[in-house]
């Protein structure tokens, strides 16, 4: 891995995300990309109160004379909160220690633009919620979920608060984008010496399969030089994991983006929108 | 196409969209009966057309927010033909202007718009204003006094009442006060319901009666190259405006198919062929339009309040319809291409003013702007033409002489050309230098030819140098001079 894109939009959720991304590109010496976009289409909802539906002389030039003032404007403040925001972010990262960031202005829509960014980057780290949805918890934001479907990378969803990363939880399925996220921990030097736990959610205790999963997950995790912590699971993965989570104090949870069902390949697994849905700790999903 | 497009182009701002949209289908109930007045049919015609051009578009146009309904420039060339053959016959040519259109959209006719210069279009705008309000004259004859005062009136509401409020569409205001004054004090004046009939019904689908036969097509084909004619140049040309004013790009050969579904669709439903209006579009962006649902609600909305508002429309007098008309004849006008005269160049001004004069004569917009289009071909061409240069230089012994030639070579510079030379000089060589010139067309090579040969008649050798690539390979395939019986060849032109 070594570039780490960053999507920011100056709120909350981004000060935590710079954080993340700094411990993350150091230990892995990565460079980071942070990314805003200028929504264009907020600009175009704003619009003239004018219902009188009369036509002056020359109302076209008027009218566009009217609209370029108006924009003009609107386009330097929001142009100046780009700047302030993205000089921020570069503060953040370079006072954490990271050696090479480069920031990124775009106007359009995050969603449209995102994949030109996306196919360059190694790892996608943005907040749960954005500016529009800051306090509304136990949702997620609205380019999130579009961007967890659209991106072929794995995401890194961000907390509120920023945690030093000490223990790690996977929570592991047998699924392929699960087994992907077990050799990524194996052959990547990012999260060894931490405290990993292994949780495989069955819907009985003796479901030998689960079982057998387990223990396969935790010999290939000893092979990179984990000692892992494992435990099965019984009942609803999203509450089952966000217990466990709790319990043990877990700063890092590490999932696969989607089931075994094929149709879940589409879309993002419902347990997974869950769990970022209510877990007040870091996932980072895997593809 | 892909929803997030879809969802971009429809539901940008829904809120705004459906307010603009509903002081458009405030705005189009005058305008669409004004304009069946022009065309010699009854009300019902145009707001049929008006609803179904308006929502047809909306779906299948090529620039969001364009609002296209029934129009004057469309309505204007109707005239003769309703007179002439009936309404069957207008239908008819309204399916096939349609499918004209949508041709024109698969043949990417939009992009040719480049070559319709912008004193044309400047043309094509004030000429549709000032046919809009010669329309309006014949309401304005032989009628009692009120009339003249009530239609004042109204153009006092309709200006001044935005100074102080822009939250009510001001032409409303204006045509509620006349009516409700027109019907309490007992005012007779002539009203909109005298014009003809109006709609009661969600428009009823009919095929056009008409013979189907070669004579039919030709009554109705030059009537329909016309109209899709008119009819494209005014969507393409408000599509631009658009594109402008809101800082977004459209696709001008959707926009033509659309123009062209949408006709085929307003015909069969009785409604009369339309295009794109400039002033709605305007007004519609003004009050914050931007989406598709805008033009969408608009046409939904129009047929909602004729339908239910169909008995006090009726009542509404001519003269408040009048003074909204005569507000959009000077909302449409390019107001700018007459303060500004004095800095426009000479040549456009009167390209602009042929294609005004001309439209205003013939009551027809593409006769307009086809000559406007030659006119300015021509002015630009003499422009070009002008722009050829001669410099020459003698060497020191006399006997050699030098011509640099610079510019466009082509059929209009040359009598200019070939004034620059001198054939009475007694030289030994001559050389022609064409390191800044580039020659057009056979007119060109032809009176290269002249000159090499009237120069070899002087006893001079000529030398061709510096001629670009292009130049030298029409030399080499078009020149005489090179050819040992040069001089017959010459003699038998």
């Amino acid at each position: 891995m070594e570039r780490l894109l960053v999507c920011t939009d100056g709120s909350i959720f981004a000060q935590s995300s710079y954080r993340y991304a700094a411990w993350l590109a150091i230990r892995l010496g990565a460079r980071v990309d942070v990314l805003y976009v200028t929504d264009e289409q907020r600009q175009v909802a704003a619009a003239a109160t004018d219902f009188s539906g009369s036509l002056g002389f020359d109302a076209a030039a008027t009218l566009l004379d009217k609209l370029v003032t108006l924009e003009h404007e609107k386009a330097k403040l929001s142009h100046q909160r780009a700047q302030h925001i993205l000089q921020d972010a570069e503060q953040v990262l370079l006072s954490q220690g990271v050696t090479s960031v480069k920031v990124i202005h775009e106007t359009g829509s995050l969603v449209d633009r995102f994949p030109e960014f996306e196919a360059s980057a190694d790892l996608i780290i943005l907040g749960k919620r954005g500016e529009t949805a800051e306090l509304a918890s136990g949702h997620l934001g609205a380019n999130l979920e579009r961007i967890i479907r659209a991106s072929h990378k794995p995401c890194l969803v961000t907390s509120r608060q920023y945690q030093t990363i000490e223990r790690l939880l996977l929570a592991y399925d047998g699924s392929p984008s699960g087994q992907k996220l077990l050799r990524f921990l194996v052959n990547s030097p990012v999260f060894k010496g931490l405290e990993l736990h292994i949780v495989t959610v069955a819907k009985d205790a003796a479901d030998a399969k689960a079982i057998a999963r387990l223990n396969e997950a935790q010999q290939k995790a000893a092979t990179g030089g984990f000692e892992p912590v494992t435990q099965l699971m019984q009942g609803h993965p999203e509450t089952a994991i966000a217990q466990y989570s709790e319990q043990h104090q877990i700063s890092l949870l590490l999932m696969g983006a989607y089931g075994h069902s094929r149709i879940r390949h589409l879309v993002i697994g419902s347990t997974t929108a869950q769990i970022l849905r209510s877990s007040n700790i870091p996932v980072l999903v895997f593809r | 196409m892909n929803t997030a497009a879809l969802r971009r182009e429809w539901l940008v701002n829904p809120r705004q969209d459906i307010l603009a949209g509903t002081v458009v289908a405030l705005a189009l109930i005058p305008e669409a009966i004004a304009f069946s007045i022009i065309a010699g049919v009854d009300p019902k015609v145009g707001l049929y057309a008006s609803f179904i051009i308006a929502v047809v578009t909306s779906i299948f146009g090529g620039r969001p927010g364009l609002i296209s309904a029934a129009t004057a420039a469309m309505a204007l060339l109707m005239v003769n033909l309703v007179k002439e053959h009936g309404l069957p016959y207008l239908f008819a040519a309204g399916i096939l202007t349609g499918i004209l259109q949508i041709i024109f959209g698969y043949l990417k006719l939009g992009r040719q718009l480049k070559y319709v210069p912008r004193a044309v279009m400047v043309g094509f705008v004030n000429a549709l204003a000032i046919l809009i309000f010669l329309a309006q004259l014949p309401q304005l004859t032989n009628v009692p006094v009120t009339v003249y005062g009530m239609t004042a009136a109204a153009l006092a509401i309709i200006y001044i009442l935005p100074r102080f409020t822009k939250l009510v569409p001001s032409p409303l205001v204006a045509i509620v006060t006349l009516t409700a004054i027109s019907i309490l004090a007992g005012i007779k004046v002539p009203t909109v319901g005298d014009m003809g009939a109006f709609p009661t019904t969600f428009p009823p689908f009919s095929i056009p009666q008409v013979p189907l036969n070669l004579e039919t097509l030709k009554i109705l084909f030059p009537y329909a190259v016309m109209l899709a004619m008119v009819g494209l140049l005014e969507s393409l040309l408000t599509a631009s405006l658009l594109d402008e004013l809101t800082n977004t790009p459209s696709d001008k050969n959707q926009e033509a198919k659309g123009q062209g579904i949408a006709n085929i669709i307003s015909s069969f439903f009785g409604g009369m062929a339309g295009c794109a209006m400039i002033g709605q579009s305007v007004i519609n962006i003004k009050s914050g339009g931007r989406g598709r649902l805008s033009t969408f609600s608009a046409g939904i909305l129009l047929l909602v309040f004729i339908l239910v508002l169909g008995d006090w429309v009726r009542r509404i007098p001519m003269a408040a319809l009048v003074a909204v008309m005569i507000m959009v004849s000077i909302g449409t006008f390019n107001w700018s291409s007459i303060t500004q005269i004095r800095r426009i160049p000479r040549s456009e001004t009167a390209a602009m003013l042929s294609t005004v004069l001309i439209t205003v004569m013939t009551h027809n917009l593409a006769i307009g702007v086809v000559i406007g289009i030659a006119l300015s071909t021509v002015f630009f061409s003499r422009k070009v033409a002008k722009l050829v240069f001669v410099d020459t230089v003698l060497s020191p012994d006399g006997l050699h002489r030098t011509y640099s030639i610079a510019g466009q070579i082509f059929f209009v510079a040359i009598d200019d050309l070939l004034e620059k030379f001198n054939f009475q000089e007694e030289l030994e060589k001559v050389t022609l230098d064409f390191s800044h010139a580039h020659i057009w067309d056979q007119a060109a090579v032809g009176a290269i030819d002249q000159i090499v040969l009237k120069f070899r008649r002087t006893g001079a050798d000529v030398e061709l140098v510096g001629l670009n690539e292009a130049s030298a390979t029409l030399i080499e395939k078009l020149a005489i001079h090179n050819d040992p019986d040069a001089l017959e060849k010459m003699a038998s032109h």
